[in-house]
């Protein structure tokens, strides 16, 4: 190339780019290797403190042992699935329209595809047995739908077609009654007024027969014992069930505590009056105890909490009590009322957590792979394939004996990328769970080091070199391809 | 090559028709193709989907019951509201049109600048004879590879000695600088490709004619490098945009942080508000899905052309 110009001009071209380069890239890698000798201000050497933290801290070891899953489910996950659909879509004559759809996460943050993903994993608390509360979240409700939920009407049309007739007034009146009571209580400790509660109770029979019916009430409405309006109604069950045939009292219990705690509480305050009569103790003992009583008597039922008080009569008794409930046939409700399949707490639950990340990270990155092995696709003589098919082979065996190895290089090329990827994965761990619940990374550690909290800048640095010491195998990969690609041009 | 004695056996899944008329065999052969596609097709723009139609629900109706069941009736316009639009982009405790604003601010100085230094550095890589031509080149785009982590500390400690972090005056300066030069190794990369590839004749018949390199560079190589320099100011805008990363090291919160540092905040103090959470996230996916929409097909050629960046 000749030109007029003196030998400075590449200097001038390139010089903006290499000083950047080197300002920004260069010389802080080299400062960050210094640096993660050092302590956490950069003041003293440490020797291999930060590496020995680096390599051997419970965080640490739990981000490698996330990165390692990552790095398989993750890899195979968009390398197969952008295969898959890359083929797929060759074949129909909706590829652009399918592609695009795919392909779209591409150009969305990871910060707004964590949003979307976290609606997706969106879990409501299942709320009491009888009447669950509605999940939101594609996944749960999908979850919950496979074994719809029966409501307190299917219930008591169950047990009328029993023979055993729950006359829905009485549940209605029961419901009525305890909430009736909470509004005026709360009128009287000044938490409703006089007018908003005339309007309630004006309201209430409407809304507890919608209950029964299985529609929740509205939620900005006050009422003040919504909690108990199932277990008021399966008091009034329980009532009218005296007579139905044995089941297994602590089954029951574990999934309708109230029935089993209602009981307790009953024996229990009958033997407190006696022990009030026999003056073993005070008024003042008994009305204490009988406040706690119920909370009292639904956590041993619930989880075998063990009340912390003196003075229960019959607690010895309370497993007899519980075990003894199949009389009153809770069962019965219980069986009709199967609660379905439980949701799943997608991001807290330890095992399905990571892999519910892993899921957001393939929905960005399997457009990417299928895009990149699409354009290899179309560069496949198509003589080759026909070839194949005049010999007889049949779809798969064209797929696997011809249209992989001839995809091979692309695969490789695809395949170091998303590794590179997945080593430095960040964003989605960090908007989503920011590395608790046994979800932590090697780059949000690194993140959290320099900037969460305690400005540790010596282990920030020797997590950094640790992660570009994992890439390095794939850097030597990249470059040897790439003297290949050159030696080609 | 004459009539073979044997037919070639259609394959179910093959696209060549087989003579006129609809064939219903290929049809139904070719269903479980439909099926798995469109399977996979429905599950990818599900999500995404829920989040659009629940950005116009109101608190209770997200609240009351899955987005979904707006598809029994979605031409009832009554049920949808734009609220919740006008809370994230209004309101001063969530402000996404100020996050908006903000991300303009950075992004668009930080992909034209990373871009003209890469074209005269690809340029001088292409069409000029210098000693270590080729390990320059190496050292540069290996930094392609480089973990951006291996970088903050350093750069952080320069950015606060020079007394660009946290400059008023400036403060997108040090967003800036870091993205021009995170981004210059991959557009260094593309471009000297791209330029390479241009014909040779073209650039010696200018040096006869006396033509200078800078001449050479503004008249001949940007002009024809036009398709790939659209390729990469998308990939580029998208990158700079979507950043969370390297946004929160360099700018941090407070009034100036782009809109994925502001969602991302929102995710933690919002919680369970999905009618602002779903709205603020559309406010920060409108433009690049748009830009995504209109410019694809650069998109592609950007990513085909290098795929390699992170």
């Amino acid at each position: 190339m000749r030109s007029q110009e003196s030998r400075w001009t590449p200097a001038l071209f390139l010089g903006p780019a290499v000083f950047l380069l080197f300002m920004l890239m260069v010389y802080p890698s080299l400062d960050t290797i210094r640096l993660s000798f050092m302590d956490r201000l950069a003041e003293n050497y440490v020797g291999l403190d930060n590496y020995e933290y680096a390599l051997t801290s419970t965080r640490m070891k739990e981000a490698f042992r996330n990165n390692l899953l990552w790095l398989f489910v993750f890899t195979i996950g968009t390398v197969v699935l952008g295969l898959l659909i890359a083929t797929l879509a060759d074949r129909v004559r909706y590829e652009s329209f399918a592609k695009a759809i795919i392909f779209m996460p591409m150009a969305i943050s990871f910060v707004g595809a964590g949003v979307i993903w976290k609606f997706v994993y969106d879990l409501k608390p299942t709320g009491n047995p009888l009447q669950p509360n509605p999940q939101i979240g594609v996944l749960n409700a999908i979850l919950v739908s496979i074994d719809p939920d029966d409501t307190l009407g299917d219930a008591i049309a169950w047990l009328r077609d029993e023979g055993a007739p729950v006359e829905r007034g009485d549940v209605l009146d029961a419901i009525v009654a305890v909430e009736t009571e909470a509004i005026q209580e709360a009128v009287a400790e000044g938490d409703l007024t006089q007018e908003r509660a005339g309007e309630l109770l004006d309201k209430l029979p409407d809304r507890a027969r919608k209950y029964v019916e299985g529609e929740l009430p509205p939620r900005e409405e006050e009422w003040q014992a919504l909690g108990q309006w199932p277990r008021v109604s399966i008091d009034a069950i329980n009532q009218a069930l005296a007579t139905m045939p044995e089941g297994s009292g602590r089954a029951i219990c574990n999934a309708i505590p109230y029935a089993c705690a209602l009981r307790i509480e009953r024996i229990e305050e009958d033997a407190i009056d006696d022990a009030v009569d026999a003056g073993t103790l005070t008024p003042e003992q008994a009305s204490d105890l009988e406040d706690d009583l119920r909370s009292m008597a639904l956590a041993y039922v619930k989880d075998g909490t063990r009340p912390g008080v003196e003075g229960l009569q019959t607690f010895d008794q309370w497993d007899e009590i519980i075990a003894g409930v199949n009389e009153i046939n809770v069962r019965a409700v219980n069986s009709s009322l199967d609660t379905g399949v439980e949701p799943v707490d997608w991001i807290r639950r330890s095992g399905i957590n990571n892999l519910a990340l892993i899921t957001v990270g393939v929905w960005i990155w399997t457009g990417f792979c299928m895009v990149v092995l699409s354009a290899a696709l179309k560069g496949i003589p198509a003589e080759l394939l026909e070839a194949a098919r005049v010999d007889g082979a049949n779809e798969f065996q064209v797929f696997f004996q011809v249209i992989i190895p001839q995809l091979m290089p692309t695969l490789t090329v695809v395949t170091t990328t998303m590794v590179i990827t997945v080593l430095k994965v960040f964003d989605i761990v960090y908007v989503m769970t920011a590395g608790n619940f046994g979800t932590e990374v090697i780059a949000n550690r690194m993140y959290l080091e320099m900037y969460g909290g305690n400005r540790e800048f010596g282990r920030a640095s020797a997590i950094a070199v640790v992660l570009m010491l994992a890439i390095v195998p794939m850097l030597v990969y990249n470059v040897i391809q790439f003297r290949r690609q050159e030696a080609r041009r | 090559m004459t009539t073979t004695a044997v037919t070639p056996k259609k394959s179910p899944l093959s696209t060549t028709a087989q003579g006129p008329g609809f064939n219903w065999r290929r049809f139904f052969l070719r269903i479980p193709l439909h099926f798995s596609l469109l399977l996979l097709v429905i599950a990818w723009i599900l999500p995404t989907v829920g989040l659009l139609i629940s950005s116009f629900r109101t608190r209770e109706d997200i609240m009351s019951d899955g987005w979904w069941t707006v598809l029994e009736n979605p031409l009832d316009f009554t049920q949808y509201t734009l609220e919740n639009y006008d809370s994230v982009i209004n309101n001063p405790n969530y402000d996404m049109a100020r996050a908006f604003r903000n991300s303009l601010f950075i992004a668009i100085p930080a992909t034209f600048f990373p871009l003209f230094f890469a074209a005269s550095a690809a340029y001088a890589f292409s069409w000029m004879e210098f000693p270590g031509r080729n390990t320059v080149f190496l050292v540069l785009v290996g930094m392609l590879v480089v973990p951006l982590q291996l970088t903050f500390i350093p750069v952080l400690r320069l950015f606060n000695d020079l007394g660009i972090t946290n400059n008023d005056y400036l403060p997108y300066l040090s967003i800036w600088i870091a993205h021009t030069g995170y981004g210059l190794p991959y557009a260094i990369y593309l471009l000297r490709n791209y330029m390479g590839s241009l014909p040779r004749e073209i650039f010696e018949s200018a040096f006869l004619d006396g033509c200078s390199h800078w001449t050479a560079f503004l008249r001949l190589a940007l002009p024809l490098s036009i398709p790939a320099i659209a390729s990469l100011v998308i990939f580029q805008f998208l990158w700079v945009w979507n950043d969370l990363l390297v946004a929160l090291i360099y700018v941090g919160g407070g009034k100036y942080a782009p809109l994925t540092y502001a969602l991302s905040g929102l995710v933690n103090s919002l919680g369970q508000d999905w009618h602002l959470l779903t709205a603020a996230a559309f406010v920060s996916m409108a433009l690049p899905l748009v830009v995504f929409l209109a410019l694809q097909r650069y998109f592609v050629r950007g990513i085909l052309a290098g795929s390699v960046k992170g």
